[in-house]
């Protein structure tokens, strides 16, 4: 036989067999649906308006703060915020910014829901050091620009985070000025490290 | 489970050692195979050599269906591997510049590099060329950029855009090769050059 | 050698690469990479203004340290050893009766500067994207290949008396 013919017969088999076997997703880095709900459940993954607050107070150079709302709808954003809506990440190659060791990515929309959705994403992807922020813009809103008075039976506790919130509210909106406190960064922990190759030409 | 380097965090040093083997078995087979000659290569266009669509499509299945195979064994974990990234419009542009280069030049830059180890200038010249050609590129790029990063699709698959399973896509492709390897040998017949063919 | 065992032996080579390193073969970019090590050394603050070359120097690293520079230089080596091997090794200009030495060195300069050029816009050559594209099943690997050959066949006509 000629040796066309033999390759031809074999690799026929051989694909064959390949084309009857079940699809199987052989994916380590990717998380399945039990240990994405654990990730979401564990606080560590999020950052509360009171932390965020302190921390930008502290003026953290590590804290990047990135809005997902979209571009018509971003108003009024955090300090220093960067615009990535949740459809230009994959369209304008946005996410080398969730890829890094630098930075702390926090992560806010106006709720959760689609800070979720790009964090998901970024978990999925096998990417460290991205936060969420709880609650979004509007937990922000509520709990630093416009923090409720407690009530009277309150603990000491809460005056005293009333206290803080209001102090924050100051800063932030500018009503007086508080003395900057003295931070040093702390280096980001180090992410998942299995990620994609890079590789290719280019 | 595979790929070795990166899920075991082989040092950067070691990860070019394989790379540079990897290369020496790279430059056997093209060279094996005829690739260090310009006029045999150009001869699949002209029918009367198509050794460059059989190894071509014979080393593209045999990866392919070794990667299907190890990824079913888990032996190989596909979500790590380097899928190219697809981007629409830079993907075909940039082909088509490349199919005008390789008709014109004869080479195509692994091949010029194993041509050139065993001495023809030709593919010396065309080595240099595609310096200047990358060069080109670099200057011009501002005028490109927004091309060159268009309709980005990142990394997908044929299979997934033809919503089939890799094995039947490989199967396909096994099936499509089956055929070219045949047309390709009664093109050899009918375009034959024994002036040419007999001095490679 | 018979072009079908030189094929698997091809493939077992790219499926080893894979294996190994999670990646496949590739060319272009080592002489990217030559560039820009030269562009670099020529020119610093141009090279990091600009938007092409400051995208492979930013890392720190020296572009030369790179994977497919190595890779690359086995290929040098391996068809050294193929070629001394099967008696090929000589000084020569290949080309057909009709057309000049010079012609011909012309011809291959100006084909390898369209090919470096193209493998820039493509984000790869026949091997980086076509060969490795393909064996992944990418989609932009089987576009690529589609269009080098079939833009090569279009155009063969136009340039056979280079070749036959």
């Amino acid at each position: 036989m000629k040796s066309r013919e033999i390759l031809s017969v074999f690799i026929l088999a051989l694909g064959i067999t390949g084309a009857m076997l079940p699809g199987r997703k052989n994916d380590a880095i990717a998380l399945n649906e039990h240990e994405l709900l654990q990730e979401m459940l564990m606080e560590s993954n999020y950052i509360t308006a009171d932390e965020l607050a302190h921390l930008l107070i502290s003026g953290d150079p590590s804290i990047r703060l990135i809005d997902v709302r979209s571009a018509s709808k971003f108003k009024n954003p955090l300090p220093r915020a960067t615009n990535i809506p949740l459809d230009s990440i994959f369209e304008d190659n946005f996410l080398y910014l969730f890829d890094q060791s630098i930075y702390k990515n926090v992560i806010y929309g106006l709720e959760d829901q689609q800070a979720t959705q790009v964090w998901v994403i970024t978990k999925q992807l096998g990417y460290g050091n991205n936060y969420l922020l709880k609650g979004g813009l509007n937990a922000w809103r509520a709990t630093i620009l416009d923090p409720e008075y407690p009530a009277q039976t309150a603990s000491k506790e809460e005056f005293d985070l009333y206290e803080q919130r209001n102090a924050a509210r100051e800063f932030f909106t500018g009503a007086k000025a508080i003395p900057k406190v003295e931070f040093k960064p702390i280096a980001p922990i180090q992410g998942r490290k299995k990620k994609k190759v890079q590789g290719g030409c280019s | 489970m595979g790929p070795i380097i990166p899920i075991y965090e082989i040092s950067q040093e070691l990860n070019f050692l394989l790379a540079f083997v990897i290369g020496i078995g790279f430059g056997f087979a093209l060279e094996q195979a005829g690739f260090s000659s310009s006029r045999k290569l150009a001869g699949m266009f002209y029918g009367y050599d198509t050794t460059v669509l059989k190894v071509f499509f014979t080393a593209a299945i045999v990866a392919m269906v070794g990667i299907l195979f190890l990824n079913y064994f888990e032996m190989m974990d596909m979500s790590i591997v380097y899928v190219n990234e697809y981007y629409i419009d830079s993907a075909i542009i940039g082909g088509v510049i490349m199919g005008i280069g390789f008709i014109i030049g004869g080479f195509c830059p692994g091949t010029s590099v194993c041509a050139a180890a065993i001495g023809k200038l030709d593919a010396l010249a065309y080595l240099g060329g595609s310096l200047i050609g990358i060069f080109l590129f670099g200057e011009t790029y501002p005028l490109w950029k927004d091309i060159y990063m268009q309709n980005y699709l990142g990394g997908i698959k044929l299979s997934t855009t033809l919503g089939l399973s890799d094995g039947l896509m490989v199967l396909l492709v096994i099936v499509a090769a089956v055929v070219m390897f045949w047309v390709g040998e009664w093109a050899e017949k009918r375009f034959r050059r024994p002036d040419i063919t007999k001095n490679l | 050698m018979n072009p079908y065992l030189a094929g698997i032996i091809l493939g077992l080579v790219l499926l080893l690469s894979f294996y190994l390193t999670g990646r496949g073969l590739g060319a272009s970019g080592a002489m990217k990479s030559v560039v820009v090590t030269t562009i670099e050394s020529v020119a610093h603050t141009k090279a990091e203004e600009s938007g092409f070359y400051a995208k492979y120097i930013d890392e720190g690293e020296h572009p030369m340290n790179n994977w497919l520079v190595f890779q690359v230089l086995g290929v040098v080596v391996g068809g050294f050893l193929s070629g001394a091997l099967s008696g090929r090794l000589s000084i020569k200009t290949e080309h057909t009766p009709n057309i000049t030495k010079r012609r011909r060195i012309i011809m291959a300069v100006l084909g390898g500067a369209l090919f470096g050029f193209g493998s820039q816009f493509g984000r790869g050559c026949t091997s980086g994207a076509a060969l490795s594209g393909m064996a992944t099943l990418s989609l932009a690997g089987f576009v690529t290949m589609i269009a080098i050959f079939g833009t090569a066949y279009l155009f063969a006509y136009f340039f056979r008396k280079n070749w036959i």
